[in-house]
């Protein structure tokens, strides 16, 4: 590196365009239905999509085995999860998009970074979801992930205490509480996490391949979630909700480095909505209001006897958003979905030299025709923006289902237009940031099929999904001058590829539950055209594994529950030049835990789980030179009281 | 069994194909007139790497990772220098210095005592090698090549960078690394004591010698990037500096960055082989110049942006080190001594610097 402006460059845009440094595989579709049916327990009111994640389950202790989001997203659905080790950010990809090309929502609320445009699922609190659901079919490239809180209208007081002990010196604490009526209810809970995190690793950067522990590598987490549900006479529900979070981080050096990293990394950030839905005559409507706030501190003094920051960079970013939707059944088979959103983006960023503000939204309208067999749909979509015009977005599909629902066959096939603005980073950075970009463009044809069947307490579903993507005016940083780099669409690339989850369920409620699922996914993500090197065509985008391999299993006898995960995912690229002395071997990884649960009196029940994690010690990385951990325990006990609403 | 055999045999060159880069080595890696390219690799992404063009333009890439059974070299590949058999790897973000065979690129030895910022190797006779080192405030690591231990450390200038030998002397330019400093520290090479420092101007990096024994100084001039942008506000005038090594003292300056010019930067010196022309870089010009020129020409005879520049010292050809969007490989173009593009080597990611094997 040639001295200070290299390093200068070369750490800014480590920390502040990381986004561009992976991408990768893929998920399902989206598969709207009234019933949705998770490890073999049916819920019925929310729509949502099949692959959903409940978060909260009393009965199922599996379900407790995680308080890692993106460890959940990893191991029960497609999404491919890329960290930068323990404690540390970890982004999400779908289908081989970036991560900013995946929207997150909580509750609605749009929690993107609005610098970086991805989402570090590290920073989301477990306490935040009581469901997530993943989906394919709407204007992004990458789908979308959502993040919900809902009421169990039967409740009257619940206390949740649960305590994790995981290697590293790494406790977690959360109390939680759900409070209320058939009308109202609260719900509270507030976490604080600390890790030394000093695992020990294979550096398989050093001759020999010495074992090395992470050093530098504290966290220290806080936060609250907060909901408030209210159902109102003449049908109207509303539900107001907050979110506190602040996490204090050290950043570890890289595997292969002598350095005694002096790095740290601050993250708040405050999030609050309305959401208030009313029953029409013919359908219903809903609206929202909601804001975030984000802040972001990096400091690196480049040596820890330093006395100065070399390094001080602040974000500090709101989100306003608005949207409205209503949905009106006006004939028996046919509905039509009309709204909007609204988003003010307000960035406080030194490096932008002036206050930005940016107003984004849609205006769509979405026409569904739908039988016990058959249904199609066509949705036109309008962007808005403050920046660029962005053509309507188009999007339709059509499906058909057999009658028998014992044993159904499902299958749809879609079309939709896709758009990505580009980040704030990528427009007002200062040098370099680029006013004229274009936004990314493409479309996605999907089809998904879905076969399921159900006798007695037997459940078995299968999905097969075939999609291709392609997206144009791809945008990538370079140096224009010594000094200065700028963005620029200069790429297009093609995303295409199968997955395919299989499951299993037998459950008899308090008695034998036993939930097989598998996951399989192949997945291309190559460019198709570098204006700027036209050797890459062809060649397999950044971290994006051609496959991916999931086994979920668990089986629970009244008390004691036995489970593991397993993972496969293949090599992948670290460089477009596709190296392959730099990419990444492929790993296998399992994990497993047993669980035990039982009730002290009446309505108090304990679970006690105890984790092995990466059982096989393997040596792998997420991403290129931060190390993962060998093998690793935890043990969680959660107490549970609760009381329902008497009839 | 033939069915099972011709399976096992379309696997296997199914997975062979597959393979982005051959094993392709070569007999060694010291044949003269051959080049040795540094390629840094990105930052933190451990993919820094040598490739290897032989006189005859056949290109290996990744020699360290095919030599040594695929270890990596590391993090910000900072320069290669030969000393006697023995080739020095300078790994800045790893903060090590290799040892490899020159030969054959397997490695001997790994450095790691005091060094936290290696930049740059000079060999001092066959049993020693100085190894520039600092962010800030600067030494020189005086190692034993038999040894391979640090034997002893010379505080020098801020942020040490390139150095060359003369008269018995080595001169070491005093770049001010993350600070600023404008000194060429003087080394008598049989003490290893620093006897003097020279005032040159600010932010001195690279170093060549011409045909009449002159020391050519690239000072960069002194460039703050404070926050909260951190764009570059020039400080002082980048230069080019002849020293006469003899008397230790300036001869002559010539301004090629004026103090105003906020987002230009000089970079990349280098000389022709029988040291009559120097060649530097001002943002995307490259500039020839004889030795005995006073002002830098008008006219530029490449426009291109180079990370990297070097001569070839048999044939004057000039290698211009594009590092395209430092994501992916780079690659070096091949001009003759007249300037005209002659082809193009595919190489590393971020090629900074190419060492020319002499004999």
């Amino acid at each position: 590196m040639r001295t200070k402006s290299c390093y200068i460059l070369f750490v800014v845009f480590f920390v502040l365009f990381t986004k561009n440094n992976f991408a990768q595989q893929s998920i399902d579709s989206v598969q709207q239905v009234n019933m949705i049916n998770v490890f073999g327990i049916k819920y019925d009111k929310i729509v949502c999509t099949w692959n959903s994640i409940l978060t909260e389950n009393s009965n199922i202790t599996a379900f407790n085995s995680t308080n890692d989001i993106g460890e959940a997203l990893q191991q029960q659905t497609a999404v491919q999860i890329n960290s930068y080790g323990l404690g540390n950010s970890s982004s999400i990809s779908i289908r081989g998009a970036n991560d900013d090309h995946t929207n997150v929502y909580w509750n609605g609320l749009k929690i993107n970074s609005l610098t970086l445009g991805g989402t570090d699922f590290s920073l989301i609190p477990f306490e935040s979801s009581d469901e997530i659901n993943v989906e394919t079919n709407n204007s992004s490239f990458g789908g979308a992930i959502s993040i919900n809180t809902r009421p169990k209208w039967n409740n009257k007081f619940n206390l949740k205490i649960r305590n994790d002990i995981v290697s590293f010196n790494n406790y977690r604490n959360t109390i939680s509480s759900k409070i209320g009526s058939k009308k109202i209810q609260f719900h509270t809970s507030a976490f604080y996490q600390s890790a030394k995190n000093n695992f020990t690793y294979v550096d398989v950067y050093k001759f020999d391949n010495p074992i090395d522990t992470a050093n530098h590598n504290t966290l220290k987490s806080v936060g609250t979630v907060n909901n408030l549900f209210f159902q109102l006479k003449k049908q109207v529900f509303i539900s107001i909700g907050s979110w506190f979070q602040k996490k204090d981080k050290e950043l570890p050096t890289i595997m292969g480095s002598n350095e005694q990293s002096s790095k740290f990394q601050k993250d708040k950030s405050f999030r609050h909505y309305i959401n208030i839905d009313k029953a029409i005559s013919k359908g219903d409507m809903h609206f929202s209001i909601a804001h975030s706030y984000d802040e972001l501190n990096y400091t690196d003094k480049r040596m820890p006897t330093d006395t100065f920051l070399f390094i001080n960079s602040n974000y500090k970013t709101n989100r306003i958003s608005n949207s409205f939707l209503i949905n009106n059944n006006f004939k028996h088979n046919l509905s039509l979905q009309s709204g909007y959103f609204y988003n003010i983006n307000i960035a406080n960023v030194k490096e932008y030299v002036k206050k930005v503000t940016d107003h984004i939204g849609e205006v769509y309208s979405h026409l569904k025709w739908e039988t016990k067999q058959f249904n199609a749909s066509v949705k036109i979509t309008q962007p808005f923006s403050s920046f660029k015009y962005v053509r309507p977005q188009f999007y339709t599909d059509a499906g058909f289902q057999t009658k028998n629902y014992s044993k159904q066959y499902a299958i749809n096939i879609s079309y939709s237009d896709k758009y990505r603005f580009p980040d704030l980073n990528d427009r007002y950075w200062n040098p370099g940031g680029n006013p004229n970009l274009k936004p990314e463009f493409g479309w996605t044809l999907n089809v998904s099929n879905r076969f399921s069947t159900q006798k007695n307490n037997n459940h078995f579903f299968t999905n097969v999904n075939i999609y291709y993507s392609k997206i144009k005016n791809n945008i990538v940083w370079t140096p224009i001058t010594n000094v200065i780099w700028s963005p620029k669409n200069l790429k297009s690339t093609q995303l295409y590829g199968i997955e395919s989850d299989a499951t299993y369920s037998y459950n008899r409620p308090d008695k034998f539950y036993i939930h097989i699922k598998t996951i399989y996914n192949f997945n291309r993500a190559q460019i198709i055209e570098d204006a700027n090197n036209t050797d890459l065509k062809g060649n397999y985008l950044r971290y994006k594994p051609q496959h991916t391999f999931k086994i979920n299993f668990y089986v629970e006898q009244k008390y004691i529950g036995i489970g593991a995960n397993y993972i496969y995912t293949s090599g992948k690229f670290t460089d477009e030049e596709n190296i392959i002395f730099f990419a990444l071997k492929p790993y296998h990884l399992l994990d497993a835990y047993l669980t035990f649960k039982g009730t002290i009196k009446e309505k108090h029940s304990l679970q006690f789980i105890f984790k092995i994690n990466n059982i096989t010690n393997t040596s792998y990385e997420s991403i290129r030179s931060f190390a993962q951990p060998l093998r690793n325990y935890s043990i969680s006990f959660i107490y549970n009281f609760y009381k329902l609403q008497i009839n | 069994m033939k069915k099972q055999f011709l399976l096992v045999a379309i696997s296997i060159s199914i997975l062979i194909s597959c393979q982005k880069e051959t094993n392709n080595n070569v007999d060694n890696y010291i044949e003269s007139g051959s080049a040795l390219v540094v390629n840094e690799g990105g930052f933190t992404k451990n993919n820094g790497s040598l490739s290897y063009i032989s006189r005859g333009n056949k290109v290996v890439n990744n020699i360290f990772e095919q030599s040594n059974n695929g270890l990596v070299v590391g993090d910000v590949v900072q320069s290669y220098t030969r000393v006697g058999s023995l080739g020095i790897i300078c790994v800045n973000n790893s903060q090590k210095v290799i040892v490899v065979d020159a030969r054959t690129f397997k490695q001997v030895a790994t450095i790691t005592d005091g060094t936290d910022y290696p930049r740059f190797a000079l060999g001092v006779g066959d049993e020693k090698v100085y190894i520039t080192n600092g962010s800030f405030s600067g030494k020189v690591l005086v190692v034993n090549l038999k040894t391979f231990a640090v034997t002893k450390t010379i505080n020098v200038g801020g942020g040490p960078e390139e150095m060359l030998a003369s008269n018995g002397k080595v001169f070491v330019a005093n770049s001010g690394g993350f600070g600023s400093d404008n000194t060429i520290s003087v080394i008598n090479s049989t003490t290893d004591v620093e006897v003097s420092r020279i005032t040159v101007a600010d932010n001195p990096t690279e170093m060549e010698r011409d045909a009449q024994g002159y020391l050519w100084v690239l000072c960069k001039g002194n460039v703050t990037y404070s926050p909260p942008t951190y764009a570059p506000e020039r400080q002082s005038a980048a230069k080019l500096v002849r020293i006469n090594p003899a008397l230790a003292s300036i001869d002559r300056e010539v301004e090629i960055v004026p103090a105003s010019s906020d987002f230009s930067a000089a970079d990349n010196l280098a000389i022709s082989g029988d040291g009559s022309k120097i060649f530097v870089c001002v943002d995307d010009k490259v500039f020839q110049m004889p030795i005995t020129a006073t002002a830098l020409p008008a006219t530029p005879i490449i426009t291109k942006l180079f990370y990297g520049l070097d001569v070839h010292p048999f044939t004057d050809e000039i290698w211009g080190l594009d590092a395209g969007n430092f994501n992916e490989a780079g690659k070096i173009i091949r001009y003759n001594s007249s300037a005209v593009a002659i082809d193009t080597f595919k190489v590393g990611i971020i090629p900074n610097s190419i060492y020319f094997n002499l004999q």
